[in-house]
């Protein structure tokens, strides 16, 4: 097996594993709209998302 | 040994001329001055040519190389010119000459090299004319060398420079109409003058080794693709197209896996101020992952407001949010359509074990422009955990494929390339 | 053997001639051609000088039509140069004329077809055989200059006849002698020189 192909076998793995590591933990898998300044202590309401339509 | 033995020398400028060629030159064209010899009739001058403009080409008369294990000599050269609505093509000719293997031309075309030679095998049909191309609906093909040749161009060239010897009588201004057939790896030309019918066929020999035999250096890599052209992957590519194929499967594999992950929570439920508003306790015991919320409504052509809090084991606030969930169906010109959700999904990591409460209001809702209370009138409430967010494996997925593809791409590209000169127009 | 002088720098030709009817000079490369005798005759079979070729007597050579192995050849001059005839057996033993002239190679088995021309037809006229219209594309004369080896006929040194060729379009070619009235016709397929191969 020459370098190019160890490589190339390489790589493949540490993409399967990479990604599988980042989906079983959920990575970047939270709801982007939701709102944690209360929990840095600012204890105002900022719920300001209030849906009239 | 009796007999005469005679100088060859032009009958018009006098100048010493180069026999390279065997017994079938006919031809010869002084380099000095252009005079036209026939050299099967004493070297007698048949026309002088004034206009003589050298084509740009490195290979020299007399220059030996060797192409397909075969000795050739430089012997003649010939310049074609064509113009084709307007555009200008320009190629070189050279007469190779091998005392085994007769008479070939090395073509020099857009930097590539090409080998023609004679072609005297069976043909079916056998013939055809520039009228049957013109005539047919689908491109014509060609049967020979346990190959099929596809029509490719109709090539009305004119030879604007000869010089040399010459296998066949060649003078600069003689038209010369071809109709070309390409298969794969060759190509078939057929020239009809008069009742004379030549089939040549044409390969491209390795380039570098090509130029290297005959001492030359190439004029670089050539921009465009030539017809004869193999295609040629890159180094480990179908390795390469072969790891992307296994990279898809297994990903495929591992995102519906990843898919099935996740495990319910039961959450344990004690209702709210209002109707719909509820506290729920949920025991997370693992921290890998994510925990997601479902809230399944039965909106229907009505939407409502639904604010959700979340406060981890120690009381401490995780997030507040507020979603609209909205769902409508109709039907407009026969066609039924629908838009939005019925349910609410919420998605966050845990940063440690233990009970979260999570409380849920539904300030407000309705079914038309207004706001009024809301129009849901049963809801249920789901929650898992250990969740996986498998769009990473997805977007592996998604990368493997092309890799995969990467063969049958590049040579559809090669063959798009290879037959983008082809003349051919289904309108014809 | 006589050597020759350029006759344009009187540079020493060496002895060129030996086999080839032209020659360059080595000095200034002037092109010598020699006219009349062609080639010298020695003996009552003619010398035969080895020339470059693809086919060689006695070294059995495969082609998309089968193994042959030439037992016999004969040369013949036509106008600037010459060419072989070589009388090859086939893996069955039955013997065929395979010609080599440049590159240029015929298989050929004689043909009893009672209808061809006696006498040789013109260059560029067409004639009738195996449902085909043949037309005449060579018409030369050619002289016997040497044989050897096996050969199914005899051949007279020095003889001179009237050969034709003609095709059909379809790979193969037909060809006429004439010898003092009498014809003798063959035909068979072009063989293409790049696909001659050795046993093995």
């Amino acid at each position: 097996m020459t370098p190019a192909r160890i490589i190339i076998v390489l790589s493949a793995a540490a993409t399967l594993s990479g990604a599988w590591w980042l989906s079983a933990n959920g990575v970047w898998g939270e709801s982007t709209d939701l709102d944690r300044s209360i929990r840095t202590g600012s204890g105002g309401n900022t719920f300001t998302q209030t849906s009239v339509k | 040994m009796r007999g005469e033995v005679a100088a060859v020398s032009c009958p018009s400028c006098g100048a010493g001329l180069m026999a390279l060629g065997g017994g079938r030159v006919v031809l010869q064209v002084c380099a000095h001055c252009g005079a036209a010899l026939d050299a099967v009739d004493n070297y007698r001058l048949l026309k002088t040519f004034a206009d003589r403009r050298r084509p740009a080409s490195p290979f020299q008369l007399g220059m030996k190389g060797q192409i397909a294990g075969i000795d050739w000599t430089v012997i003649g050269i010939l310049g074609w010119a064509e113009t084709w609505k307007g555009e200008r093509w320009n190629w070189t000719d050279h007469q190779l000459f091998s005392p085994t293997h007769g008479y070939a031309w090395l073509t020099l075309e857009d930097g590539h090299l090409i080998l023609t030679r004679a072609w005297r095998g069976p043909l079916g049909p056998n013939w055809i004319t520039s009228q049957t191309v013109e005539l047919a609906e689908h491109p014509p093909t060609i049967r020979a060398r346990n190959r099929t040749y596809t029509y490719y161009e109709t090539s009305d060239a004119r030879i604007s420079y000869a010089d040399g010897e010459f296998s066949s009588v060649a003078m600069v201004g003689d038209r010369v109409q071809s109709l070309c057939f390409l298969a794969e790896d060759e190509m078939l030309t057929l020239t009809q003058t008069g009742t004379e019918r030549e089939v040549e066929l044409s390969t491209w020999p390795q380039q570098a080794e090509t130029w290297a035999s005959f001492g030359l250096t190439s004029l670089g890599k050539p921009w465009r693709v030539h017809p004869l052209q193999p295609y040629r992957p890159w180094p480990n590519e179908r390795f390469l197209g072969a790891t992307g194929a296994v990279l898809a499967f297994v990903s495929l594999i591992m995102g519906l896996l990843l898919l099935a992950q996740g495990e319910k929570v039961q959450p344990v439920m004690q209702p709210g101020a209002s109707r719909l508003a509820f506290e729920a306790e949920l025991p997370i015991t693992h921290t890998r992952g994510l925990i997601r919320l479902v809230v399944q409504t039965d909106l229907y052509n009505a939407w409502s407001g639904i604010d959700v809090e979340i406060t981890d084991p120690d009381d401490a606030p995780v997030f507040q949010t507020a979603r609209e969930v909205g769902y409508y169906q109709g039907v407009e010109g026969g066609e039924s359509w629908s838009e939005g959700n019925q349910t609410l999904s919420i998605s966050f990591r845990p940063e440690v074990a233990g009970n979260y409460r999570v409380s849920l209001d539904v300030p407000e809702g309705g079914s038309g422009e207004g706001v009024e209370g809301s129009p849901i009138r049963t809801m249920q409430f789901l929650a898992y955990q250990g969740e996986a967010a498998s769009f990473w494996m997805w977007l592996v997925f998604a990368i493997s494929l092309p890799i995969a593809g990467l063969t049958p791409l590049r040579s559809w590209l090669h063959h798009k390339a290879r037959w983008r000169g082809s003349d051919w127009s289904e309108e014809d | 053997m006589e050597r020759r002088n350029c006759l344009k720098c009187g540079a020493d030709l060496g002895e060129s001639f030996r086999w080839a009817r032209m020659v360059n000079c080595d000095h200034c490369g002037t092109a010598h051609v020699l006219r009349d005798a062609v080639f010298t005759v020695a003996g009552s079979s003619g010398v035969l000088h080895e020339t470059p070729g693809l086919v060689h007597m006695l070294q059995p050579f495969v082609t998309p039509k089968g193994t042959f192995d030439p037992v016999g050849m004969v040369r013949f001059s036509y106008g600037r140069g010459a060419w072989d005839e070589f009388w090859a057996l086939d893996e069955a033993g039955s013997g065929a004329w395979i010609s080599v002239d440049e590159g240029d190679i015929v298989l050929q088995r004689p043909t009893s077809d009672k209808d061809l021309p006696h006498f040789p037809p013109a260059l560029g006229s067409t004639i009738g055989h195996d449902s085909e219209d043949w037309t005449v594309t060579e018409a030369e004369t050619a002289r016997c200059i040497g044989f050897r080896g096996q050969l199914p006929e005899a051949f007279e040194l020095d003889e001179v006849f009237t050969f034709v060729n003609a095709s059909c379009g379809d790979g193969r070619l037909l060809s006429g002698e004439f010898h003092a009235g009498a014809a003798t016709w063959f035909i068979g397929p072009w063989l293409d020189s790049f696909e001659l191969g050795r046993p093995g």
